[in-house]
């Protein structure tokens, strides 16, 4: 069989044109009353549904966009189907490696987008931010999360908690701003914010033995605060909150009130932990602080893990500084002699700075 | 089927009465079940798509004189409108309320202000949004080759239908039906099929009579099941009503006694009771509503005419409660999944209701010269407006 009668619809009017179509081995010739023939080369033929026996089969061409062709002929269809093997849809292997390609594509922006996000920007956005935009988030954020815990404050525990940062900056010019305060709370924790504000939580300095041990994890958080990875955490969350309201739709809402949660912004990860540890090394051996002030007290924070009926709303230091095997044993001591941090009075007095 | 004659010139042409039928396709299932997979896995990014395999699917088993209508949007263009919308108007205000609130605090009035007319921007593009969907789809549309087309001018309907959302709550609801029908005439009167217009005629009058006895079913049932739910939760609690909240308010102290763990059941136990009442009452809504509906469909489809014929919907409000009982049960019973199939019902409904009465000179509908818009939908989609 290699014609039959068909309807044709040129795509100018709505009229329909009964015709006659002859199929050959590169072409399918529409003729008909008041119609000169139109040849459709079967490469250029797309089907518009796939085609079902007993279902009329449609069909148009590159060659007249707008233009349609209806075959309800089952047997003609299958010919021309055998003949134009990309009319049949479903799964061919064309179709497969488009598939394939468009899925290695899209994969390929999404790591791209994904890696902008999660990586570069957060970097670059850090580095680029205003001081005044640093202490302004930095001020937001604090107040946020320490909202309703008293600041200890005492004179004497102030001028030695003050000491205790003067002693941390000896030999080190370099070292960034950053502003202590210690706040009243069961948590054994300190956290560096934008624009290089320290909370450090009065559990931690109880739990403390000796002034190194709280010099050391202060070494560490300004090391946060020199590589400004809290900047980069919270570039990093409004990036991830803003890809997945591209991604599930929805008018992106207020995603705002959820940047104060802090757990999501102060959690680092270990290079950025291994980073504050390696700044807190260097500055100590600047100062000639004892570094195993900061190994006992990791250990010790170690330790405190199984026991979380201690533990304040914030977690203790795990929960945000995954302590590790591996970064304790990273710390080394000083190849010479240390100077102590706080004399005995003074460190008495650090430890009751919340009275 | 009709036949026509090739040879039709200009002149008096026999027009061609039009019929509207839905012969269902194989393949609404494999479809269904495609998208959800692509959506789970890329985190409903595949919605674009998704929405396309359906309409394509849908509008092919539409059928006007035995000619199955053909859908030719592309899952890419509404990808593109999407990220259009999210790249200059999500985007940017984002970027701006952050950056405001870095700047002068959270509480600061400018915040406010600019959330304020986040809102209001919303709530004024949402006219636009249906516009402008219905324009893509339209002109994505085919039937024997033809382009459907809405070639009127998005901001005035946008205006229309800020107007019609602000004086509805104004007028406890009674705008409704006359701000509808100025709705419906301003979109039919843009309406094309290919050449030739649609015409929209009447008056919103005989909207009224419905819509009063719906409108009374609706506050009757409103007021029944707040009186229901405040004497069943009384029934339960009592006067211990007050007191549970006011003590989950103000417990903060870390020792949690027994009678805090009982508070918080009890309280559990009255957000389970509301949810359920809000439900049922949500239910009895969207049950009451077709009664009003099902009038407005007809009178509408009565008022537009295509060339020489007019529509008829034959919409009763026993048939519209049904589809919309079975969609909703189908929307629960599937959570959301088996959306294609509610589709799909909605519009089976519409064909096997509708007639066209009169006769439409075939020959005179000339290919659709409007311009055809190459992305789309991306408000809507943002907006999350209902529809296929």
């Amino acid at each position: 069989m290699d014609q039959t009668p068909a309807r044709y619809f040129d795509g100018k009017s709505a009229l329909e044109r009964p015709v006659t179509i002859h199929l050959d081995l590169h072409a399918l010739t529409i003729s008909g009353k008041s119609i000169s023939p139109i040849r459709w080369p079967l490469a250029d033929l797309r089907a518009i549904d796939r085609p079902i026996p007993g279902m009329p089969f449609r069909l148009a061409s590159k060659t007249e966009p707008d233009a349609r062709l209806v075959i309800a002929n089952d047997a003609f269809a299958a010919e021309l189907v055998k003949l134009a093997p990309q009319l049949k849809g479903g799964f061919t292997v064309e179709r497969l490696k488009r598939s394939a390609v468009f899925a290695a594509i899209a994969l390929a922006s999404v790591g791209l987008l994904t890696y902008l996000t999660l990586v570069l920007a957060p970097r670059l956005i850090a580095s680029a931010m205003p001081d005044s935009w640093r202490n302004a988030l930095g001020i937001q954020i604090e107040s946020s999360f320490t909202e309703g815990m008293k600041v200890c404050n005492s004179p004497d525990g102030r001028a030695a908690l003050d000491e205790l940062a003067r002693r941390i900056r000896e030999n080190n010019p370099d070292l960034p701003a950053f502003t202590l305060t210690v706040y009243d709370t069961p948590a054994v924790n300190a956290f560096a914010l934008p624009g290089g504000r320290i909370a450090v939580f009065s559990n931690l300095i109880a739990t403390a033995d000796t002034p190194e041990e709280v010099a050391g994890v202060v070494a560490h958080e300004i090391g946060h605060v020199a590589n400004r990875h809290s900047e980069a955490q919270l570039v990093r969350a409004v990036g991830l909150q803003l890809l997945l309201s591209l991604a599930s739709g929805g008018s992106g809402g207020n995603h705002l009130g959820e940047l104060a949660s802090v757990l999501t912004i102060l959690q680092y990860s270990r290079d950025a932990e291994r980073e504050a540890d390696e700044y807190a090394q260097k500055t100590m051996t600047s100062a000639r602080i004892d570094p195993l002030g900061l190994k006992h007290f990791f250990e010790k924070i170690q330790k405190l893990d199984g026991d979380s009926s201690i533990l304040g709303d914030l977690g203790n230091m795990l929960s945000t500084h995954p302590v590790t095997q591996e970064r304790i044993d990273a710390i080394k001591p000083l190849d010479g002699p240390s100077r102590p941090v706080l004399t005995p009075e003074d460190w008495a007095t650090l430890r009751k700075i919340c009275d | 089927m009709t036949t026509q004659d090739g040879s039709a010139g200009p002149g008096p042409v026999a027009g061609s009465q039009l019929r509207f039928d839905y012969i269902p396709r194989p393949g609404l299932l494999a479809i269904t079940l495609t998208n959800l997979f692509f959506n789970l896995v890329t985190l409903t990014l595949y919605r674009f798509w998704a929405k396309t395999n359906v309409r394509r699917h849908i509008w092919s088993c539409v059928h006007i004189n035995g000619e199955a209508l053909e859908y030719t949007g592309r899952g890419k263009e509404l990808f593109i409108g999407a990220l259009i919308v999210f790249g200059v108007l999500l985007l940017p205000i984002v970027l701006l309320l952050m950056a405001l609130q870095i700047w002068l605090g959270p509480e600061h009035p400018a915040v406010f202000i600019v959330q304020f007319g986040f809102f209001f921007i919303i709530f004024g593009l949402w006219g636009m949004a249906v516009y402008r969907a219905r324009r893509y789809q339209l002109s994505r549309t085919l039937w024997r080759g033809i382009r459907g087309a809405l070639v009127g001018s998005a901001w005035s309907y946008t205006g229309l239908h800020a107007g019609a959302t602000l004086l509805a709550p104004m007028t406890l609801g009674w705008s409704t039906p006359a701000m509808n029908f100025n709705l419906q005439e301003r979109m039919i009167g843009d309406m094309r099929f290919g050449s030739m217009p649609f015409q929209f005629s009447g008056t919103a009058g005989p909207l009224y009579g419905r819509y009063a006895i719906a409108w009374c079913l609706a506050v009757v049932i409103f007021l029944s099941v707040l009186i229901t739910g405040g004497a069943l939760i009384y029934a339960a609690f009592g006067n211990e009503f007050w007191a549970i909240l006011s003590g989950l308010a103000t417990t903060d102290s870390p020792a949690r006694s027994n009678a805090y763990e009982d508070q918080v059941q009890s309280f559990l136990l009255i957000v389970f009771g509301m949810f359920g009442v809000v439900l049922l009452a949500w239910l009895a809504q969207s049950l009451i509503w077709p009664i009003y509906l099902a009038r407005e469909m007809a009178v509408f489809a009565s008022y537009t005419t295509f060339d020489r014929a007019h529509f008829r919907l034959d919409a009763t409000a026993g048939s519209l409660f049904l589809l919309t009982l079975g969609n909703v049960l189908l929307w629960i019973f599937t959570i959301g999944i088996a959306s294609p199939f509610i589709q799909q019902r909605t519009i089976k409904y519409m064909c096997d209701r509708l007639t066209v009465v009169g006769e439409v000179d075939l020959a005179a509908i000339l290919q659709s010269p409007a311009p055809v818009p190459r992305s789309g939908e991306g408000l809507a989609d943002a907006f999350d407006v209902g529809g296929i």
